[in-house]
């Protein structure tokens, strides 16, 4: 079982919180109420898990969670926040942190979290936006559309224009139209090399 | 006492020598102001009757020289113009005259001539009732007075001796000085014609010359047939129902051309019942005061608008249930301290007539703000409503909700995992209920993310949003913004056929200024507001704001501004 930190400035919510670990079995060594107070208290504590709140005074959780992996990179951090938005999970991602979830999920996906960051995975909770798979292929992709990036996006996956039609809920003339503007603006003559060029821009 | 040889002697030289002046006067006016060229036959008719009255021309020449001037004067135009045939006609009559030595004016006809000359100062009584600039109608009353004095002068000698310039020494001294205030008026009427208001003299002049004749003829003819008495019982008969009706009649004769009170009220009515929706209330009851009452301006004030106009003078209160609602201020005529008892009648009665409308826009625009007020209230109770929920009930319920897991998890008792689900409903019901009260993006991450959230869409229409970031707004505001732009987007994708569109937001110290431009294919000339422009407009007015689309624009514009404080 593990040693857990909790970072929460909502006192019901953190005491919830850590009756549900503690009852799973986990030991918690240490609470906070904000950023700053988080930060001091894993220095003292260097717990396996934080469970960090994202929005709070002083120090918010983005801040927090990246000079805590920064510091202690033993230290996994989950973050449980009612944000569920596809930016915040992106910059709570980029700030270090290995799990996030909701704070409207069930218990077990809580538990399941940190299970999942001590054993070394990356958990995204239900419910929770997921960074779009081209959001780092469109820097690498200039002059393309966003809905031109999805087309290209799944082209180079191996997708035809019927499944692609299927899947973005476009007809599939207009999915051979984007195809043809896609194959145009990459400069390549046949889909394959347009598969071979997201690709090379989805790699690095 | 000088004799009489001395004051006949003095009458022969001073009208002469006073209209001599006073041409030189009018000849150095005209020239010292540049009259143009084309009004130069209006004052070179005044010349030619004044020089009339001297030795410099044939006394019979004004046979000719009045003609011209109540025809011409005075801006040198024949007004009416076929007034040119009988001025033609007097012409040659005049010629006759002169050059028949006098002979032509011993034709019993020639009288004729004479008294018919008088019907055409009626050219002057109708430049005066027609509508031509102040300036003009002063002058015309001037030309109208002088005739009428000169006319009544020579009437009184006449009535006095029985002759005019013959026999005894006072019909001939009167006969000459007749034509002093003819020469006097026709001076003022060209120098300075707005100088002295001359409205109340040829009132007076006129009710006199309609009182006095009808009263004395009333007098000679029933004194004549019942006896001494009689006549002057007569006249205290008749004096009040004559003077009533002269009055009448001075009155449509000199203000014929200002509206009546009925008139001007029913004509403000009017405009009032047409005006559009951009014409404001007190501008129309401030037109409608002017206009009446033939003012160059004034200034309407009052608590819900801003003061219309700019000149000030005397202040009519528009009272309404006996409340002050607005002041009509009203500047003099020229040489005037104080109005007449008709112009203020006349405006009395404007503003008798136009304070419910007044009192209707004041309650219109008072209305608006006090909805802006609660608008903007309600708003910010939402947001505040919604953080309460999403902060504090929130996270409270979910953290009970996660005790009664655990409190299940310790102890296996079924009634703790029906706690834990009974708690679970009660989050999504709050979670409901906040997400009524305010679209949650908008306080989570602020207009800009959830202009982006609401306007994105799986299409190719690339939607830009340009902000000076932090918009800190007010909640009723950033509210409609996101509506408007909302709605503005989804016109764009449905109508302009646009590749992009670009959202921009700018904030200063009292607006949010937010621009919505594409680069479709614009209005089209004919469109009327379709329901998405009413909407939008109603969203921006709801807050005090407007909304308009720029048609100069190429692609469709639409620029809203949205004040951060409810008036």
């Amino acid at each position: 079982m593990s040693r857990l930190v909790v970072v929460d400035d909502h006192p019901v919510f953190r005491k919830g919180l850590v009756a549900l670990v503690r009852a799973a079995g986990h030991e918690v060594v240490g609470e906070a109420a904000d950023g700053r107070e988080a930060v001091a208290v894993v220095a003292t504590t260097e717990p396996d898990v934080v469970l960090m709140d994202l929005s709070m005074p002083e120090q918010d959780g983005f801040e927090a969670t990246a000079h805590i992996t920064a510091a202690h990179p033993s230290t996994r951090v989950v973050v449980i926040t009612l944000f569920d938005d596809e930016p915040s999970v992106v910059r709570a991602l980029d700030a270090g942190a290995r799990g996030y979830v909701s704070k409207q999920a069930d218990p077990e996906q809580i538990l399941g979290a940190i299970h999942a960051v001590v054993s070394g995975a990356q958990w995204l909770g239900a419910g929770v936006g997921r960074p779009a798979p081209v959001g780092r292929t469109a820097e690498r992709l200039p002059g393309l559309t966003r809905r031109e990036l999805d087309v290209a996006d799944l082209v180079s996956r191996g997708l035809s224009n019927g499944q692609i039609a299927d899947r973005l809920v476009l007809s599939r003339k207009t999915v051979a139209n984007y195809v043809s503007a896609v194959l145009l603006k990459l400069g390549v003559d046949t889909r394959e090399e347009a598969a071979a060029v997201v690709r090379e821009a989805r790699r690095d | 006492m000088p004799d009489a040889a001395a004051l006949i002697r003095a009458s022969e030289i001073v009208p002469p020598a006073v209209s001599l002046v006073l041409a030189l006067v009018v000849v150095g006016h005209a020239i010292a102001v540049r009259r143009p060229a084309r009004e130069a036959l209006g004052w070179v008719s005044v010349v030619l009757v004044l020089l009339g009255f001297t030795p410099v021309l044939p006394a019979s020449a004004w046979f000719f020289t009045f003609p011209l001037l109540v025809s011409v004067f005075p801006d040198g135009r024949f007004v009416p113009r076929w007034f040119v045939v009988p001025v033609a006609a007097c012409f040659v009559l005049t010629t006759g005259e002169i050059l028949s030595d006098g002979a032509w004016s011993e034709h019993p006809l020639w009288s004729g001539v004479g008294a018919g000359q008088m019907v055409l100062l009626l050219a002057q009584v109708h430049r005066y009732r027609r509508r031509s600039t102040t300036r003009e109608r002063q002058a015309v009353r001037w030309v109208i007075l002088g005739t009428l004095l000169t006319v009544a002068c020579f009437a009184a000698v006449a009535a006095a001796y029985g002759t005019i310039g013959e026999g005894p020494a006072g019909s001939v001294v009167g006969a000459r000085l007749a034509v002093l205030p003819l020469a006097v008026c026709l001076v003022g009427a060209v120098v300075n014609p707005v100088g002295l208001d001359v409205d109340r003299a040829l009132h007076a002049t006129v009710l006199v010359l309609l009182v006095v004749p009808v009263l004395a003829g009333a007098y000679a003819v029933v004194d004549g047939w019942h006896g001494p008495g009689a006549g002057a019982a007569a006249v205290g008969v008749g004096a009040v129902p004559v003077l009533a009706l002269g009055r009448r009649l001075a009155d449509w004769l000199v203000y014929r051309g200002r509206p009546s009170a009925g008139t001007a009220v029913t004509d403000m009515l009017r405009r009032l019942g047409e005006r559009a929706d951009g014409d404001s209330v007190p501008a129309i009851v401030l037109d409608a005061a002017t206009r009446a009452i033939h003012l160059d301006g004034g200034t309407i004030t009052g608590s819900w608008f801003e003061p219309v106009g700019d000149l000030t003078g005397s202040d009519f209160a528009l009272t309404y249930r006996g409340e002050r609602l607005a002041v009509l201020s009203l500047p003099h005529r020229r040489g005037e301290t104080t109005f007449t008892a008709r112009d203020r009648r006349v405006v009395e009665a404007l503003g008798v007539h136009a304070a419910p409308a007044l009192h209707g826009d004041r309650a219109l625009a008072e209305l608006a703000e006090s909805r802006q007020r609660v608008v903007a209230a309600r708003e910010e109770e939402r947001r505040r409503l919604r953080r309460d929920l999403h902060d504090h009930l929130g996270p409270t319920l979910s953290g009970l909700s996660l005790s009664a897991a655990a409190l299940a998890r310790r102890t296996g008792l079924p009634e703790a995992t029906e706690l834990h689900e009974d708690i679970k409903e009660v989050v999504a019901q709050s979670r409901e209920i906040s997400y009524g009260l305010r679209p949650p993006v908008l306080d989570d991450h602020g207009l800009v993310a959830a202009i982006r959230h609401r306007t994105s869409a799986h299409d190719d229409l690339e939607v830009r949003v340009v902000a000076t970031d932090p918009l800190v707004l007010p909640a009723a505001v950033d509210l409609a913004a996101l509506t408007i732009v909302g709605e503005a987007v989804s016109n764009v994708r449905r109508h302009a056929e646009a590749s992009s569109v670009e959202v921009s937001l700018r904030v200063d110290a009292d607006h949010l200024h937010v621009t919505v431009a594409d680069d479709g294919v614009g209005l089209p000339p004919d469109v009327r507001p379709g329901i998405g422009m009413h909407s939008i407009a109603e969203r921006a007015a709801e807050v005090g704001g407007t909304a308009r689309y720029d048609r100069t624009a190429a692609g469709t514009r639409l620029d809203v501004v949205l004040p951060l404080e409810a008036s």
